[in-house]
């Protein structure tokens, strides 16, 4: 079954039901509803509705706990700083679809309170029936400034809460809307349940058939996002021929449609099929903008993108450093910059690098590339193993955008792969190396960000107690799990590389060596050691160090801090092989 | 003064079963009072005065209008005030919320204005101090006046109540008649009730209907006086009564056919309408 036709499944099923019941309810019962009326009370109910919306007990129940679970989720951040998009992403995430489902129940329960109550007394008014749908319509949009409101006192509160965290950016409000426009299509949901399906159960079917729509049928096929009630920002961008905007415009189509099949429980009037038509029309344009194949053209353009991504990227050079990224992120060089020379400064002059090249590159494996590009893009120029330093489009922790950067040049500087490559899609490991360790050091002391940012992974370490295990120095993911695959094997290079429609492929990651959790924490311990007595242990020893046979313990017994005491002594749980150890 | 209600040959079946049948009658302005027993077609009758159900056959005028013509039904609905006999009320609301709520369907819409309205009708009915609470907290009879208040909204030229004092203590009754002679001037009441003595109290006319028919027309004072010499006292139930009962002095009060030499007493409304449908009628109340 097609998403398509379970939707209008869901539809028939309300509309015919619907049908159903009122012939049933009319022949069971009285009824002494008038459609004859004027609309002029539209306004004034609306406010009054909207009052009733705001104040209704499972509205504002869990308002309270999205609020408070959102912030709550955002202040849990252990070590004082946050990703500076987490307010948005808990709150969009999580708050805004519980919202949603429960503005499906306030909705219906307001809609329907006038059956067998006060009908006859409403009968004998001059507002016609179809003014009190429409006022309520109407009112579905009175949670709107309510939920921005819960969003920005979550936002405001991480703000005075953490110090470093960086101001909003557009493309949060962008990702938002569409979250805030499914929590309006949760409210007419239940508008138009109380109009066709009048009793208690209905909103608990309909939160079901909202979850099944949009989890339950056909969630794996390449269109999945036809349908989709909540934008996703991992959808679209450059290697998109679907931009994320019409995903909104979809959302407000399907609010439109909803609310038309709610007035259409009232007699028809001319207006109302023009629309109606209007509503099928921009969610069958949007539906196609969103799920249409693209053509041999824009395929070919994706590609592009990905096997030759200089020819498409703002390119500057700073000293030795060159730097090519995609539009938009120009302004990550000038985070990168200093953390390059913070690292190269660290390494003795004779070693030191003549030129490095930044190169921004994906990683797959977050990408839902549209199928028709994974297909066609040869991986072995998308991904070279070209010895160049390839940070992500997309950095999981913003506290940190040097760090990659930072990583990446150590990892050079050492004699490891910087980055990922096709042949190694998850890496190499090193674990125990003194290069790895040493590697971490540089990185973690070239700025302050990027020693947070060790620290915090060593303080994870440490809290997992993963010091035998595979752990980058790469924040965009768990390695943890990249490097085992099911089944407990050693990693064979294949990782799973996402396509549209969560397709699952070939994976990259982005640090292209990986060393054990003893390392960082090692490497911590030498951060915080005599920092002349290490410079010094470096200088000597550079080439011994960046040697992959020394040992991590060499570069501590040189430094004069014994890290057994602090990292443990068990075993690697990972045989290092021959095909996964790093050159 | 003219009929404001003009009802030519309406009838009004459910099912198998004839609740109208070829009524006439013309209402003025002023109290009229409404009895008969249950079924009789009363509530079938208000319910087409309040335009909320349309009668098989015949005509009916409204204030000068139509209840046939959409146009006309809504310029009557804003002239009209109606309490059902059976209603519920949304138990989340307060007072002043429920009745602000019908106020808007009754088109009130400047927001001032409109909530000087509520705070005005729910003074009438005497739940000022109240009107805050949620209606799930307020005694019946507090529900029943809130039901009241909003039908008294916007001064209506037409108020038709169903069974108005159900549910009302008696002194919310004697509350309520003081309500209705202060809001009924110049309007057209028309009033259902079983409470034959709300009708001797309120009423400047009453109908007794009875099988979808009207069985009588006039003033109470005239419907009590069909009862004169049809009512007596006496030690025990007497051959010739439809209905008797023993009254509070210890005697048998007795209406029907009087024997010869009866000891005759006073007919109250209540004999009157008694003798008029009938002494198998479970509707009358027993006598005050």
């Amino acid at each position: 079954m097609t998403i398509t036709v379970a939707f209008v499944i869901v539809v028939g099923v309300i509309l015919v039901g619907g049908a159903l019941y009122r012939r049933w309810d009319e022949a069971a019962h009285l009824r002494v509803t008038d459609e004859a009326g004027t609309s002029r009370a539209v306004p004034a109910l609306s406010i009054f509705e909207s009052r009733q919306v705001l104040t209704h007990p499972t509205w504002l129940i869990t308002l309270a706990l999205l609020t408070t679970l959102t912030t709550t989720l955002t202040l849990m951040e252990p070590d004082g700083s946050i990703p500076h998009d987490a307010p948005v992403t808990w709150f969009t995430v999580i708050g805004i679809p519980v919202a949603a489902l429960a503005l499906v129940v306030s909705l219906h329960r307001i809609g329907t309170r006038a059956r067998r109550r006060t009908e006859e007394i409403e009968a004998a008014t001059p507002t016609a029936p179809r003014a009190r749908t429409v006022a309520l319509l109407i009112a579905c949009w009175s949670p709107l400034p309510i939920m921005v409101g819960a969003l920005a006192t979550g936002v405001i509160t991480s703000q005075l809460a953490y110090s470093n965290m960086p101001p909003l950016a557009l493309w949060h409000v962008v990702h938002v809307l569409g979250f805030l426009l499914a929590g309006v299509g949760g409210a007419v949901v239940g508008v138009l349940l109380a109009r066709w399906l009048p009793f208690a159960v209905a909103p608990l079917l309909g939160i079901v058939a909202i979850i099944w729509l949009n989890n339950g049928v056909d969630h794996l096929h390449p269109r999945f996002r036809w349908l989709r009630v909540a934008v996703e920002s991992d959808y679209g961008g450059m290697f998109d021929v679907r931009p994320v905007g019409w995903s909104a415009v979809f959302i407000v189509g399907l609010i439109l449609l909803g609310a038309c099949l709610a007035v259409w429980r009232h007699p028809a009037r001319p207006m109302l099929f023009g629309v109606t038509t209007s509503a099928v029309l921009v969610i069958v344009a949007t539906g196609w903008s969103m799920t249409r194949s693209p053509s041999e053209a824009e395929i070919a353009d994706r590609v592009d993108l990905l096997e030759r991504p200089t020819a498409h990227q703002h390119c500057e050079s700073r000293g030795i450093m060159d730097y090519c990224v995609y539009p938009g992120a120009e302004g990550w060089i000038d985070a990168w910059d200093p953390a390059a020379r913070g690292v190269l400064s660290q390494v003795p002059a004779g070693y030191r690098p003549a030129r490095l090249e930044v190169v921004q590159r994906t990683t797959v494996g977050t990408y839902p590339y549209l199928a028709e590009v994974v297909g066609a893009v040869d991986p072995a120029r998308a991904w070279p193993a070209d010895g160049k330093l390839h940070p992500p489009l997309w950095l999981e922790d913003e506290r940190t955008p040097d760090m990659t950067v930072a990583w990446q040049a150590a990892a050079t500087a050492v004699g490891l792969p910087p980055a990922t490559d096709w042949k190694r899609p998850s890496g190499c490991l090193a674990g125990g190396q003194a290069r790895l360790t040493l590697a971490h050091l540089l990185a973690g002391r070239a700025t302050a960000t990027t020693a947070d940012a060790l620290r915090r992974k060593a303080g994870n370490v440490r809290a997992e107690v993963s010091w035998n295990q595979p752990v980058a120095m790469d924040l965009q993911y768990d390695y943890g799990e990249q490097k085992t695959p099911p089944g407990g094997n050693e990693a064979t290079g294949h990782e799973l590389l996402a396509a549209d429609g969560r397709t699952t492929r070939e994976y990259i990651a982005v640090a292209g060596a990986t060393g054990w959790g003893s390392d960082l924490v090692a490497a911590e311990l030498l951060m915080d050691a005599d920092r002349a007595r290490v410079d010094r242990a470096i200088e000597a020893h550079w080439a011994e160090l960046t040697d992959p046979a020394t040992p991590t313990s060499r570069l501590t017994e040189l430094v004069g801090i014994d890290p057994a005491s602090s990292a443990g002594n068990a075993a690697p749980l990972i045989k290092v092989s021959e095909s996964s150890a790093c050159p | 003064m003219s009929a404001t209600i003009r009802i030519r040959g309406v009838s009004k079946r459910y099912r198998s079963t004839c609740v109208l049948d070829g009524l006439d009658l013309e209402v003025e302005p002023g109290v009229t009072g409404l009895l008969g027993p249950n079924g009789a077609g009363k509530t079938t009758l208000l319910r087409i005065l309040a335009t909320v159900m349309a009668p098989d056959s015949g005509t009916v005028d409204l204030l000068g209008r139509d209840p046939g013509k959409d146009a006309d039904r809504i310029e009557i609905r804003r002239r009209l005030g109606y309490v059902p006999q059976e209603t519920g009320i949304h138990e989340d609301f307060t007072a002043f919320e429920f009745v602000d709520y019908l106020a808007i369907l009754k088109e009130l819409t400047n927001r001032q204005a409109r909530h000087d309205e509520v705070r005005r009708v729910l003074d009438v009915v005497g739940l000022s101090d109240v009107r805050h609470k949620k209606l799930r907290r307020l005694s019946g009879g507090m529900r029943r006046r809130v039901v009241i208040a909003q039908a008294l909204l916007d001064r209506p030229e037409l108020l038709v109540l169903d069974e108005p004092t159900a549910g009302l203590d008696p002194e919310q009754r004697l509350r309520f008649r003081e309500t209705l002679s202060s809001v009924s001037a110049g309007a057209t009441v028309v009033l259902s009730t079983h409470q034959t003595t709300d009708i001797s109290a309120l009423c400047q006319r009453v109908v007794v209907i009875d099988a979808g028919e009207v069985r009588f027309d006039g003033t109470p004072g005239e419907l009590t006086s069909t009862a004169a010499g049809r009512v007596w006292v006496a030690d025990e139930r007497q051959p010739g009564s439809s209905i008797a009962w023993v009254t509070g002095e210890g005697r048998v009060r007795n209406v029907g056919t009087a024997p010869p030499g009866a000891e005759l007493a006073e007919p109250g409304i209540e004999d009157a309408y008694l003798l008029l449908v009938g002494s198998t009628s479970d509707a009358a109340e027993p006598a005050a």
